[in-house]
């Protein structure tokens, strides 16, 4: 064994004694991160809402664990998450293999459509369909009305709820998959082809399971996330008596009196210990397996031809992009215009002004700009530094902020808002913060957290360390040259990750449903209401405004980023 | 039998004319080497073979039979010629074992599972590699993946074997050895092989007959002793190695031999290889290994056919001495073994030398870069095409006729 005082060859990692700057992140970590799904586990065996004085009780949790009611809501997330994730994977594998691998006319636009609608906030899609499907007033219900002399669709049932969560959850997975598409070696299909087989059989044998890690890591990630959906059910599986557990964790809090804080904590914990359990599963089936290999040519390669099957393709993305883009728009579009919505005469801005005009919705817009932009910056900061760390750090506690950032996959938007309301309201210090826009803004900062590490882990993993070197050997000291040289070129990467979650948090519903008061909501939930009031139309404006604030902040992202680019030649 | 034709072979990507009329003909059984430098248009004459991309014009036959005529509106896609081919990256599924990779073409043509696991041992086993069956091919080394490769390409006795640069992700030594294994699995099995690679001593070593292939366009057919020995073109001697490509004029003709005058009136020097005119510019091409050098004494009268210069350096060169020697202004690079070994007298910079050509080694190119100088030898010019390659100094045009 070499002499403990040997110098580590270049590139190993010794086990370097922590630095205060990495022990300051494990905290900041473990306290954000890790705690409150901690104080999940204490909610679930108390017996009085958080905050308040009570004892120590098993019934709570022993009641909804027997609760009927519980695993029907549970039988009910399981067939919702399984049945949207089937379908919108494979739709996501066909998008995907069009657009890389064939010449179908109008491909090109599934990029652009996708990555509009996974900006869009999902409460979008839900409200937008819960009015196009609105009996009689919404649009669908209107034309087929007109041309078949009834409706058999109704969005307020499992198909709906099904259809609504399958168009958001495509255009997330599309994105996620176009990169091992594209990194796939086409010489794969090409070996195969030489070897006598046709196309179709080398798609299924050869290019489809080397993807399968890929795919599986999709889906997992798109079953974990529809498990914790909660707009969708909450507006159109309620009214059809469909219950899912994110829903039911929120009854148990608004809907039943006293409210039952360990039962919903019990059913969160659950919640929780199943994504955890499914994760695990797939690191075991897969353990470290990818086979996309980057080809180190990149190979003129002619894309498919696929004759008169190549016009499926396009009407699959003609129908995509109408059920998932026009319909929802145009109907929110139109409906804002309404003076009550179902009546398509008189069409004027009013809606705009009255919305405007009331009280709290000045306090809304602003609430929401404030959050997202604040949230956004803090989370895409976290983001780089935890995974700066991860990736440079010497120590072994390096990864510890990372594992906390990644638990947080597992806590769905209202669990950790729960999470957060034990984990906050029981310290008597920080109590205040309850009810106040910082306990919101804390949240969105831990709920998009995850999000925000993912988009920035790739790029700066991309970086090499001899940039930093040689920045060192020129005489700059440590953090001149991660100041200098590496954020520098971290900085398009965390403008994009800063975009990113502040327009997830700007239209986030689940966090603010449980953490903002009256005197501070966001639009979304502000939306909400107005659904729930009947005010259909003004619901509609109150949405397109914000979808209008989005999207100018997606062409500011865009020439931000082109603006950086240009600079650094 | 398995002969592979090309006639015509045009392809554009865009602007850029990426083939521009390519003739081939390998017999059936033959070892044929596309040889060129990147960009030369070999890769994609072989994937137009393969099926692997559709050419603009022209006609492939395999076999025969007519598998591309853009003309006649024949395509045979890829997975309907009988073929087999070996890929730069290997192309090993990484799912699968390597029994499975090796067993795919056998399963795709339906062969049953006894005749096909005796098939598929039996090709393993020539290839080395029968105890790895069950292994999965990530686990392999460089080395043993290509020999899958090729026990893939194999198996089903394909008429035509097609390698894309399947030895340049090796290490030198194992190029070498695994150069011997390509050989004798093409002696083996029969098969008519199209070999590409950027390596002249692999295609020297490897092939029947090689295809010098630039810009594309095809340089020069031959044997490889042809087109190491007489390069047709001055792109093919560059190519080879040819450190030497002096520019001259024809002096004298006499029986096999032409003396040419190089360096602006210095030699001549006799050449016995290669086709020039009868009079006007040419081009002499020598290798440094093969002329002589030695001191000239002043006042010494130059042997004949030696050409007169000043060594401007001397290094060494691994087993001899490489000299620099201006010739009236003309670079002339000669190697030789150092004076120790030979016993010869030594030379050092700035000495006053002579330099010998061996007319047995020595070649006549025809002085214009184009395509048309016969590369082929049939008497017929190959493919026209303005070459934009390096012009040398122009020669007074000659009037006289070539032979």
């Amino acid at each position: 064994m070499a002499a403990a005082s040997a110098i580590p060859a270049a590139g190993a990692r010794a086990s370097h004694r922590p630095g205060p700057g990495l022990l300051v992140l494990c905290a900041i970590a473990l306290v954000l991160f890790v705690w409150p799904v901690v104080m999940l586990g204490y909610g679930a065996f108390r017996t009085a809402a958080p905050g308040s004085r009570g004892s120590w009780s098993a019934a709570g949790f022993t009641g909804a664990l027997t609760s009927g009611a519980v695993w029907h809501a549970f039988a009910n997330s399981l067939l919702l998450s399984g049945s949207t994730v089937v379908i919108s994977t494979t739709l996501a594998v066909y998008l995907a293999w069009t657009v890389v691998r064939t010449r179908t006319p109008l491909r090109q636009a599934v990029t652009p459509m996708a990555v509009l609608i996974f900006a869009i906030p999902p409460l979008f899609f839900t409200l937008s369909w819960a009015m196009l499907g609105q009996q009689p007033e919404g649009l669908i219900d209107k034309v087929l009305h007109a041309v078949f002399g009834a409706t058999p669709f109704n969005v307020q049932s499992w198909l709906g709820l099904i259809v609504v969560n399958v168009l958001g959850a495509t255009a997330a997975e599309y994105l996620l998959l176009l990169g091992p598409f594209r990194a796939l070696d086409p010489a794969l299909e090409e070996a195969s082809l030489v070897c006598g087989a046709g196309r179709l059989r080398s798609f299924v044998t050869i290019e489809l399971p080397a993807l399968g890690p890929s795919i599986l890591g999709v889906v997992i990630l798109g079953f974990v996330l529809g498990m914790g959906l909660l707009t969708g059910p909450l507006l159109l599986g309620e009214p059809a008596g469909i219950y899912v557990l994110p829903t039911e964790i929120y009854r148990f809090i608004d809907g039943v009196t006293p409210p039952d804080y360990a039962g919903a904590s019990t059913m969160s914990l659950l919640l929780v210990a199943v994504v955890l359990v499914l994760v695990a599963a797939q690191s075991r089936l897969l353990g470290r397996r990818n086979f996309t290999t980057v080809t180190g040519k990149t190979a003129r390669r002619p894309p498919a031809d696929l004759g008169r099957w190549k016009w499926l393709g396009t009407a699959v993305i003609a129908g995509y992009g109408l059920l998932a883009l026009v319909l929802p728009l145009g109907q929110f579009v139109l409906g804002s215009l309404e003076p009550y919505f179902g009546v398509y005469k008189h069409m004027s801005l009013q809606n705009y002004r009255t919305v405007l005009q009331a009280p709290g919705s000045g306090q809304a817009f602003e609430t929401t700009l404030m959050v997202a932009v604040v949230a956004g910056f803090a989370a895409a900061a976290l983001g780089v530094w935890v995974s700066l760390t991860a990736q440079r750090s010497a120590s072994r506690l390096r990864r510890l902020p990372d594992l906390a950032v990644w638990l947080l996959w597992a806590v769905p938007g209202i669990t950790l808002s729960l999470g957060i309301i034990w984990a906050y309201l029981s310290v008597p210090g920080l109590r205040s913060l309850y009810a106040t826009q910082w306990i919101v803004l804390l949240a969105l900062i831990v709920g998009t957290a995850p999000i925000a590490t993912r988009a920035v882990a790739g790029p700066i993993g991309q970086i090499s360390r001899e940039l930093e070197e040689a920045a060192r050997i020129a005489g700059a000291s440590s953090l001149r040259a991660t100041a200098g040289i590496l954020l520098r070129l971290v900085l398009p990467s965390f403008v994009v990750a800063w975009f990113l979650t502040g327009i997830v948090s700007s239209g986030n519903l689940d966090i603010p449903i449980l953490l903002a008061s009256p005197n501070n909501q966001t639009v979304p939930l502000l939306a909400y209401d107005l659904y729930n009031d009947g005010s259909l139309a003004q619901a509609a404006a109150a949405f397109c405004m914000l979808i209008g604030i989005i999207a100018a902040a997606m062409v500011i992202a865009a020439g931000l980023r082109a603006a950086l680019r240009a600079r650094s030649g | 039998m398995a002969t592979v034709e090309l006639a015509g072979l045009r392809k554009t990507y865009g602007a850029a004319t990426v083939l521009v009329g390519i003739d081939l003909s390998a017999a059936d059984g033959e070892f044929v080497t596309l040889l060129g430098p990147s960009g030369c248009g070999k890769t994609t004459t072989l994937r137009c073979i393969a099926g692997l991309e559709q050419a603009d014009d022209g006609e492939i036959r395999i076999g025969g039979r007519v598998v591309a005529s853009r003309r006649d509106k024949v395509f045979l896609p890829p997975n309907k010629r009988d073929i087999g081919m070996v890929f730069q990256s290997y192309a090993l599924w990484p799912h699968m074992t390597v029994l499975a990779n090796v067993a795919y073409p056998l399963r795709v043509r339906r062969t049953d599972r006894r005749q096909r696991r005796e098939a598929v041992m039996g090709v393993l086993a020539a290839m080395g590699m029968a105890d790895y069956a069950q292994r999965p091919v990530t686990e392999l080394s460089g080395g043993q993946q290509q020999r899958v490769a090729l026990a893939r390409a194999m198996v089903a006795r394909p008429g035509v074997l097609l390698f894309d640069e399947p030895l340049s992700n090796l290490d030198a030594k194992l190029r070498r050895s695994m150069r011997k294994e390509i050989r004798d699995a093409h002696d083996r099995s029969g098969a008519t092989s199209i070999y590409v690679t950027h390596d002249q001593e692999e295609a020297i070593t490897l092939s029947d007959r090689v295809v010098v292939m630039r810009e594309g366009t095809v340089q020069q057919v031959g044997t490889a002793r042809d087109i190491y020995q007489v390069p047709a073109t001055r792109f093919v001697a560059d190519f080879l190695g040819f450190e030497n490509l002096l520019p001259g004029e024809v002096a004298e003709r006499r029986g096999a031999s032409t003396a040419v005058s190089v360096a602006g009136g210095c030699g001549p020097v006799w050449a016995d290889l290669g086709t020039a005119p009868a009079a006007g510019a040419v081009i002499i091409a020598a290798r440094a290994g093969d002329l002589e050098i030695s001191p000239l004494a002043p006042g010494q009268e130059l042997p004949a056919a030696a050409v007169g210069g000043q060594v401007t350096s001397c290094i060494y060169a691994g087993g001899g001495l490489e000299y620099a020697v201006d010739v009236a202004g003309t670079p002339v690079t000669v190697r030789a073994r150092e004076p120790a070994v030979t016993g010869g007298p030594g030379i050092e910079a700035g000495q006053q030398v002579w330099v010998r050509f061996d007319p047995a080694r020595t070649v006549l190119i025809n002085d214009n870069d184009r395509g048309d100088s016969d590369p082929a030898g049939t008497g017929r010019p190959a493919s026209a095409r303005p070459a934009a390659g390096n012009r040398i100094a122009q020669q007074p045009e000659s009037t006289t006729e070539r032979s």
